[in-house]
């Protein structure tokens, strides 16, 4: 019982990682980010939607050098 | 009692890590196991985290783990996101792995297995690592500033504007070689081509995925993306064996170096999210899976390494690439052991998303050492192949011939054994038409790979389907920094032609960034279509340019690393940064010196042109091959001009930091460091 429940401990940190690594949890974060700062400063009124976020999230990401030699 | 225990297993790793480095650097002429090079590099680098790094980061930047980082201080969300340390490691790591060392040490296996290994693990550990750990901890310690800024600010503003111009010139070389290896990968190579071109609509069919379906759920795409890839891997055989189906995907070099002239400006050009974004992902996914599976299979089968520790062209004359061990071990090896590109991601999004200081060790120095254990596998993956093999594969033409008797017969009068019959039944094993002359590193290691693969899991049946696995993985994340390279040059030119004319400066201007593109991709496709030309093979000039161009970008990071280090006070413990830096100008200035002005022909690009333009005169070139002749001297003074611009930009940036430096050390000028203001963290321990 305590291996079973040590094994599922793993697994769901493992899977964790791997949707936070990929970036599959990014709409979670900003999202949460969001409501920390109250929906104020530089995020805007309201947060931006799953589609607006992501389109956004791929701009920044490959105005930059993000991928090495 | 829990210390003595502590130092008796500290004590054993080192005593293990010695001893597989001395196995590696004693064994002479028996069998010589490929799990001392997994004992040597792994014992090295733990001893090397645990106790140089710790010291770095204690003595030297002395990290406060109560600092408020940029991702706190900052958080939106967006750009300065608060990160896990081993989500951020899985990012960082992903960021700067690529395909240099891969190509690097495998085309460093040419001097025999032990200066390109010992290298990569010392280079590594005493160069890179320290390299990328100082310059992410200045980034943090300036919210996250880009090396540029980080250069201009504490250099001077010469530094800063070398330090853009020197990416711009790498990344143009860098795109053109990474380019070059993916034709002489796929050239006569129906299997390989077709396997690769339908990544391209597969990654689209993941791009309407993720931008109209569900956006965002990278997980699910990439989870079909990945599947599709394996079929058509597996479905490239039967596009091999048919006659019409073949001929539409076989391929010429020149031909495949416009199709990937075409293919960049239109990446460079096309929305991110509909090929460039899900491309990343389905490399991210297939590198990792990769890595871990060339790691796990070396480990498995733990070949033998039949590369001799130093073959006959330690002293120069090679046929791969000119030149001697030194310098040009260093100068090829390159990202495996310290790359200046690192500096770039050091200084760019990882500093943004850091929780705590203290976790630039992990981070900075943790993630270059698991990229060297890459080149370390990318070397034992090499030199397992018969050193016949190996030359047949990653010689040109011009040196070995075109046939597999008279390169085998050239070969072997090298003293690498080496029947004609072998190439034919390898080619014939891996499903290609032949494997000779394929410089470039891709092809010897897919071979390698592939061997390894097939002793696991199929046996040799599964040989082909492993080989052309290997090729798609080196070739698809090749893809990708070739994609996110033109798009990031492209932005780059943007900036600079900014200040000529401000339309040519709008991002968002379409004829802009038309006329931009063009610009970024024909001037990386001239050097590639040149060096596919080539009747030397193209890499014997360009990745020795590629590697020069990148460890001078280093020097340039780690002379910032040591005037901030000075500016903080930090006199004693400056050979941290200095050594490592000495190192690296010495080596790219005499690399560079000898590749301007060598009097060897196939090593110096001024008598290479000098040669040429005597036979010309000589009237020993026929007429049919005059315009050839002079376009190629026309390149060898081009190459040789932009290794000279490099050079000089390099030595003017020690020279303006020598100033700086002198400046301090006599209290003639104030050290002033640009770090943000102090701010107390407000997480507590453990969040």
């Amino acid at each position: 019982m305590r291996l079973r429940d040590h094994l599922r401990k793993m697994a769901v940190r493992l899977w964790w990682w791997v949707r936070q690594t990929t970036g599959d949890a990014a709409y979670e974060n900003y999202l949460r980010a969001a409501n920390r700062a109250g929906c104020s400063s530089d995020l805007g009124a309201a947060p931006l939607s799953p589609r607006d976020f992501y389109l956004d999230s791929l701009r920044r990401r490959y105005s930059r050098v993000s991928r090495c030699c | 009692m829990r210390k003595l225990v502590r130092v008796l297993v500290w004590a054993a790793v080192a005593v293990a890590g010695a001893s597989g480095l001395a196995a590696i650097a004693f064994e002479r002429g028996e069998p010589l196991n490929a799990t001392w090079f997994v004992i040597a590099a792994a014992c090295t680098y733990l001893v090397a985290y645990r106790f140089y790094s710790a010291f770095i980061a204690a003595k030297v930047l002395v990290l406060d783990p109560n600092r408020a980082t940029p991702a706190e201080r900052l958080d939106d969300g967006r750009d300065f996101v608060p990160t896990n340390k081993w989500v951020l490691l899985g990012h960082h790591f992903a960021a700067i792995a690529g395909p240099g060392p891969l190509v690097g040490p495998t085309l460093a296996a040419q001097f025999g297995y032990l200066p390109g290994t010992l290298w990569l693990i010392i280079g590594s550990v005493l160069g890179g690592c320290v390299q990328d750990f100082v310059i992410l901890f200045c980034s943090i310690r300036r919210d996250g500033k880009s090396l540029g800024q980080m250069a201009r600010e504490e250099v001077g503003k010469y530094g800063g504007f070398i330090a853009q111009l020197a990416v711009l010139i790498i990344m143009i070389i860098l795109l053109a070689v990474v380019g070059l290896v993916i034709v002489n990968a796929l050239k006569a190579s129906p299997w390989g081509t077709f396997t690769l071109a339908m990544t391209l609509p597969i990654a689209m069919l993941m791009g309407l995925y993720l931008r109209y379906w569900r956006p965002g759920r990278v997980l699910e795409a990439s989870g079909f993306g990945v599947a599709l890839i394996v079929f058509v891997v597996f479905a490239g055989q039967w596009v091999a064996a048919s006659t019409s189906w073949a001929r539409a995907f076989t391929f010429t070099g020149p031909a495949l170096a416009i199709a990937i002239i075409i293919y960049g400006f239109a990446a460079s050009a096309m929305p991110i999210w509909l090929l460039l974004a899900p491309r990343d992902y389905l490399s991210a996914f297939i590198k990792a899976g990769a890595i871990f599976a060339l790691a796990g299979g070396i480990l498995l089968v733990r070949p033998e390494i039949q590369m001799p520790a130093l073959s006959r062209f330690a002293g120069g004359n090679g046929p791969v690439f000119a030149g001697k061990i030194f310098p040009f071990c260093f100068i090829t090896i390159a990202c495996g052991a310290v790359s200046g590109f690192h500096a770039l991601i050091s200084s760019g999004t990882t500093p943004k998303m850091i929780m705590r200081e203290t976790e630039a060790r992990l981070i900075g120095y943790g993630a270059m050492l698991m990229e060297s254990f890459v080149g370390v596998m990318a070397m034992v993956a090499a030199c397992a192949l018969s050193p016949g093999v190996y030359f047949a594969i990653n010689s040109p033409p011009a040196i070995v011939g075109a046939t597999t008797s008279t390169a085998a017969q050239t070969i072997s009068s090298w003293g690498y054994a080496l029947a004609p019959q072998t190439m034919t039944d390898l080619a014939h094993m891996v499903g290609e038409q032949t494997l000779l002359n394929r410089a470039g590193g891709a092809p010897s290691l897919a071979v390698g790979m592939a061997q390894i693969f097939s002793r696991t899991i199929g046996g040799p049946h599964l040989m082909a389907v492993w080989y052309h696995f290997a090729i798609m993985f080196e070739a698809l994340f090749i893809l990708t920094v070739l994609d996110a390279g033109t798009r990031v040059g492209r932005f780059m030119v943007q900036d600079l032609l900014g200040h000529v004319s401000k339309p040519l400066g709008r991002a968002g201007s379409y004829p802009a960034v038309v006329f931009s593109s063009a610009l970024i991709v024909g001037a990386w496709g001239y050097f590639l279509y040149e060096g596919v030309l080539d009747p030397l093979g193209g890499i014997n000039s360009l990745w020795p340019l590629f590697g020069i161009s990148n460890q001078l970008l280093a020097a340039v990071a780690l002379v910032v690393a040591t005037t901030i280090l000075l500016k903080m006070g930090k006199l004693r413990w400056i050979w941290v940064t200095v050594f490592p830096m000495a190192a690296l100008v010495t080596v790219t200035m005499v690399a560079s010196y000898q590749k301007i002005f060598s009097p060897d022909p196939r090593l110096g690009f001024l008598s290479t042109a000098n040669g040429l333009t005597a036979r010309i005169h000589a009237g020993s070139v026929p007429a049919a091959m005059l315009a050839d002749t002079w376009r190629l001297i026309f390149n060898q003074r081009l190459d040789a001009v932009i290794t000279a611009a490099l050079a000089l930009m390099v030595l003017a940036l020690v020279a303006n930091a020598l100033v700086v430096w002198a400046r301090i050390l006599s209290g003639v000028t104030p050290p002033v460091l640009h770090e943000a203001p102090y701010l107390a963290t407000q997480w507590a321990e453990g969040d």
